[in-house]
């Protein structure tokens, strides 16, 4: 997805210089989203009651 | 001994007793830079004609301050009133600050004298100073502070500021063989610092020993207290796992000789197993500076990208796209590695790991890895590095110590009873040429 905005915004050729740094942000944006958040430990997560969605 | 081989408390106090004037310090100082600067490229700009000015100045009105008449080396990222403040970037180029940074203002109130501006990375990224190490001046001498922990390695200067986002003291201080003190997030104002990734740049600085460290944050936050190291036998966490799988076999051999050597002095080393948040540093990391970065220099980066190095321009394209909730969540995560790293860390007098994954890289087209030094910044602890020796390819090899938060007086003293065990040399080093 970062990929493909940044082409849209930059072009194909500015995108071919700077792919490493896309890919290594990238990687981490998916790890990041990967992370279940306990409300045991997250203090966000801690303010929603818990119940059957 | 000549005066630029002086320790910061050594300079002081000679000083005191009239047996050194600031100005004979600065000539000496001078000298040493015009003797070795052209092999180590740590100075953006040296002050020199107001810098006699002032040091005369100082030596006439024989004041009392605690700095009186002590030159320092300051990061080109710190505003100097009325100095060239570059930033490590040709758009920077000409910059006049009519504003010095807080900790300059510090400085100065306490007597010190501005010696110049040391080299820095592109606004202390990645894109690297010209600076060299002063142990193998074809090696780098890390980054982004290079310039700091050159000059004061080979004695160009008794102390040097720098700042750190990922591990830029920590490393340069390591990779040079010095100290590098990279205190708990906000304990030094970062008000006139050029910042990187605000929620994670810290300032700090460099000095030979531990003792001078120890004398600086005593200055800094107004309660200076005389030097004693540690005086019970430390209660050690000893880091291993993430660490052992980054750190190069030089590294890793150098951390256990340290800590034998520490065990056999008596401390109790206990193996800690990190949480499982931990395994989420880098990422949360990457993700909170990439787009803290990215939002720093949006507006100058639309209008003069073409000026920005190669790294952080693909640094700062990559922190635009990220998604807002995604740096919303990398805060969220960070919040629960801090929480148990606090949690840990209760156990112990201090943890300890390998100050950098490797002996400083050959070559200068990049100053190392951050990798050990970024849990520190990420979760704002202090943290310090200590000499403990020389690895087998010669180059130094650093022991990082990590304490609580505002525990920087514990911090100190503990580094100062390792300092004590590990017996290494603290006098400034002459450039070392590689034998051809």
């Amino acid at each position: 997805m970062l990929k493909k905005t940044a082409e849209e915004l930059w072009g194909e050729e500015e995108v071919i210089k700077i792919s490493k740094h896309l890919e290594t942000t990238a990687g981490s944006v998916w790890n990041m989203s990967q992370i279940v958040l306990d409300p045991k430990n997250e203090p966000a997560t801690k303010l929603i009651h818990e119940g059957k969605i | 001994m000549k005066p630029y081989q002086l320790s910061l408390k050594e300079a002081i106090e000679a000083i005191k007793k009239g047996e050194l004037t600031p100005l004979t310090l600065t000539e000496s100082l001078l000298e040493r830079i015009d003797k070795i600067e052209p092999k180590i490229h740590a100075w953006v700009t040296i002050n020199r004609d107001q810098l006699l000015k002032e040091v005369n100045h100082e030596s006439k009105t024989g004041s009392t301050e605690l700095l009186n008449g002590i030159p320092v080396g300051v990061k080109d990222i710190y505003s100097t009133k009325n100095l060239r403040t570059t930033m490590g970037s040709p758009i920077y180029r000409d910059f006049i600050p009519n504003d010095d940074a807080e900790i300059v203002s510090i400085l100065k109130k306490k007597g010190a004298i501005i010696l110049g501006k040391t080299e820095t990375t592109e606004f202390a990224l990645h894109d690297p100073a010209p600076t060299t190490n002063p142990w193998n001046i074809t090696h780098t001498p890390g980054g982004s502070s290079s310039g700091s922990a050159a000059a004061v390695s080979t004695g160009m200067c008794p102390l040097a500021f720098g700042s750190q986002t990922g591990g830029s003291i920590i490393r340069p201080a390591s990779y040079c063989g010095i100290v590098g003190l990279k205190p708990t997030y906000d304990l030094l104002s970062r008000k006139g610092v050029y910042p990187l990734s605000w929620s994670l740049d810290h300032v700090g600085f460099m000095t030979r020993n531990v003792e001078d460290a120890n004398f600086m944050v005593g200055i800094l936050l107004g309660e200076v207290k005389s030097w004693k190291v540690w005086n019970k036998l430390p209660r050690i966490g000893v880091l291993r796992g993430y660490f052992k799988e980054k750190a190069t076999p030089l590294i890793w051999e150098g951390y256990e000789k340290a800590i034998t050597k520490l065990w056999g002095e008596g401390a109790d080393m206990i193996d800690v197993e990190l949480p499982e948040s931990f395994k989420h540093v880098q990422d949360a990391h990457r993700v909170i500076m990439s787009v803290e970065t990215a939002s720093v220099h949006e507006d100058l980066f639309k209008e003069k990208r073409p000026e920005y190095g190669e790294y952080i321009q693909g640094y700062i394209s990559s922190g635009l796209l990220v998604p807002a909730t995604t740096y919303l969540r990398a805060q969220r995560v960070r919040e629960i590695i801090i929480n148990d790293i606090i949690n840990l860390i209760g156990d112990y007098d201090c943890l300890i790991c390998p100050s950098t994954t490797d002996t400083a890289p050959k070559g200068l087209s990049w100053t190392g890895s951050p990798a050990f030094n970024i849990p520190w910044s990420l979760t704002g602890l202090p943290s310090i590095t200590v000499p403990t020796g020389l690895a087998r390819d010669k180059l130094p090899i650093g022991l990082q110590i990590i304490v609580g938060p505002f525990k920087e007086w514990d911090l100190l003293r503990i580094a100062g009873w390792c300092e004590e065990k590990f017996e290494f040399q603290h006098r400034p080093i002459d450039p070392v040429e590689p034998v051809k």
